[in-house]
């Protein structure tokens, strides 16, 4: 009885789990698309400007409707291929400002996206959501701090160690690998704990702002209301 | 009201109770488990013990839950050793800040007592040039000297006003800190009560196995076992470590509490016998003696307006009737300037034993930190030795 309760559970939590990563896939994916349409946009809108102030002046008849059209086509094409990101280098992350370190991390994971297993995607995804999630509260981090210098080791240096390492192992070897090292399953235990030592240490940054408001708040409360809180 | 009622009790500061050092022993037990969670943790432990069981003794499998038992508590034990750094610090900055109330309670006594109506001889008595001839009027003098001294006594308040700011943001630093302190026992609670677990379960283990496989035995006893102990005295010299501090904070808080206590009373004091200066020098002089700093800080610090206000509308009035005779108001003026004093004698013994708790404490704090480092630095060693991608299994729940 318990035993097919179990796996109804364990079948259950599998399915949420997957739906979760594939709304996390589609979050972090879905970052591209806007910057595509926006630039085609930009595009047809000035073709259709240049079109509209050419008629005013003389008229451009039907031939220069149709290359109009033409035009803003090819205009359309160019904004979406300009979309595409350059690929970023990896001996290039250890020299980047830690501020923006994070973004450019989660860039070149996803673009090492294709190469990697089935779960171990799903775990970059999740972690890239987590590295621009740690963008904005490194921006203020000095560079020099502890701090900064674990999750710069992290990062940029120790992340793309292990995801370089898998790369390197034949592609033969890597579902079952050799002696009981088996690639697959080492790539995901190792994203699993860069994820969650990167929630770790956001929450580690973020200790100290939360320990600061609440000790402004206890101060406001001590000053003004007293010990226990009776004026 | 309450500072009204403190004019008549003399005022009690209490030296904290210095903290004594925590056995490793007696350390844990301090942070309750919930049943529930310690049903959950000794299933771990429970579970644990079984796999270990189930596996070849010369594999690595069995290795590897070994190092596990080893790597058990680290991230508990170092979150709770970074923050020992800060309870030894927070003790002595304390002791900074006391000599920085202290400082300005010392001036403000000095710039007191040169106003000080008992030191200036008979007031009353008329001035006389060379001796003889009638010149000029002593009390007169004596109110204008307040004038000169207002700015410089106002200066004073709003610096301890400021100290006593400090005291107070220290105190709400402490409490949020000992919250994050009692969240970091608790964990270690739990990595305690697991390992205590993992203990009794592995020692029943061996002698289970004892007949039917007793190279298992064996290795369970001279491996996890050992390793589960060593564990145990690791967490509960760190437990010791964590508790003393905890216990050192409330010390500080105590203290910091003390020290607002006697800061308040000193402003207190000095604005009343400033008003009563006033009052005084209106009735015995017919001098409109005008301190108008002091009003205005009587204006921006609520409390104390408070205070002295309801007592200085009694004084008035007493005093008023009481000018009729020339010395009841110099007497009246003359126990402001000692309810001063008495206020600052009380302080400076509060300070002299505050300060010897204070320092036994921090001695005490700091031979166990020393201790416990020592510990740590094994953990931190096992630590880098073995870098397993594994998720730990004895995670606090």
């Amino acid at each position: 009885m318990s035993t097919e309760t179990d796996q109804a559970i364990a079948h259950a939590e599998a399915v949420l789990e997957r739906q979760r990563a594939v709304q996390t896939r589609r979050a972090y994916r879905s970052r591209r698309g806007p910057r595509a349409l926006r630039n085609a946009a930009v595009g047809v809108a000035g073709v259709l400007l240049v079109a509209f102030v050419w008629g005013l002046i003389s008229p451009i008849g039907i031939t220069g409707a149709m290359l109009a059209v033409l035009a803003m086509v090819a205009a359309a094409f160019v904004g979406v291929m300009l979309s595409a990101e350059p690929a970023i280098r990896v001996d290039t992350l250890p020299q980047a400002p830690i501020a923006l370190l994070p973004s450019k991390t989660a860039r070149w994971l996803d673009q090492q996206r294709p190469a990697l297993p089935a779960p171990a995607q799903t775990l970059a995804d999740g972690i890239g959501v987590k590295l621009e999630a740690l963008q904005p509260q490194l921006a203020t981090l000095d560079a020099g701090s502890p701090a900064a210098f674990e999750i710069r080791r992290l990062i940029a240096d120790e992340l793309p160690e292990l995801v370089n390492g898998y790369a390197r192992v034949p592609t033969a070897l890597r579902r079952d690998g050799l002696d009981g090292m088996a690639p697959d399953a080492q790539l995901v235990d190792g994203l699993k704990t860069v994820d969650a030592e990167l929630s770790r240490m956001s929450e580690q940054l973020a200790r100290g702002d939360l320990e600061k408001l609440a000790t402004q708040g206890k101060y406001l409360e001590l000053k003004y209301r007293g010990e226990n809180g009776l004026s | 009201m309450a500072t009204q009622v403190a004019e008549v009790t003399d005022l009690k500061l209490t030296p904290p109770e210095p903290v004594v050092a925590v056995a490793p022993e007696k350390a844990a037990g301090l942070v309750p488990l919930e049943d529930d969670q310690k049903t959950k943790l000794e299933a771990k432990a429970e579970a644990f013990v079984e796999e270990l069981a189930a596996q070849d003794v010369n594999s690595p499998e069995f290795g590897k839950r070994v190092d596990q038992i080893s790597d058990m508590g680290r991230r508990e034990i170092a979150e709770a050793a970074g923050q020992s750094n800060r309870f030894l610090d927070r003790p002595v900055r304390a002791m900074d800040k006391e000599s920085g109330v202290g400082n300005d309670l010392a001036e403000l006594r000095r710039t007191i007592e040169d106003l000080d109506p008992g030191r200036q001889g008979n007031l009353t008595a008329p001035k006389k040039l060379f001796g003889i001839i009638p010149f000029g009027n002593k009390l007169r003098n004596y109110f204008d000297s307040y004038k000169s001294a207002q700015s410089h006594i106002s200066t004073i308040l709003a610096r301890l006003a400021g100290g006593k700011d400090e005291l107070l943001k220290d105190n709400a630093a402490i409490t949020v800190e000992r919250q994050t302190l009692w969240a970091a026992m608790g964990r270690l609670e739990q990595m305690i009560h697991v390992s205590k677990a993992l203990d009794a379960k592995l020692e029943a283990k061996a002698m289970e196995l004892e007949t039917s496989d007793p190279a298992k035995a064996k290795a369970i006893r001279e491996t996890a076992l050992f390793y589960v102990r060593q564990r145990t005295t690791d967490l509960l010299t760190q437990m010791a470590v964590t508790v003393q501090g905890y216990l050192a904070l409330d010390l500080v808080k105590k203290n910091n509490v003390e020290l607002v206590k006697g800061v308040d009373r000193a402003s207190t004091t000095t604005v009343s016998a400033l008003r009563t200066a006033v009052t005084v020098a209106q009735a015995m002089a017919n001098q409109k003696l005008v301190l108008e700093q002091i009003t205005q800080l009587n204006t921006t610090t609520a409390n104390i307006i408070d205070s002295t206000g309801t007592l200085l509308k009694q004084n008035t009035a007493r005093i008023h009737e009481q000018a009729s005779s020339a010395t009841i108001p110099l007497e009246t003026l003359k126990r402001a300037f000692q309810n001063i004093y008495d206020t600052m004698d009380a302080i400076d013994v509060y300070k002299l034993k505050a300060l010897d708790s204070m320092k036994t404490t921090v001695n005490a704090l700091e031979g166990e930190v020393e201790k416990s480092k020592g510990y740590i630095a094994r953990a931190e060693g096992a630590n880098t030795a073995q870098l397993t991608h594994e998720p730990n299994p004895f995670e606090t729940v």
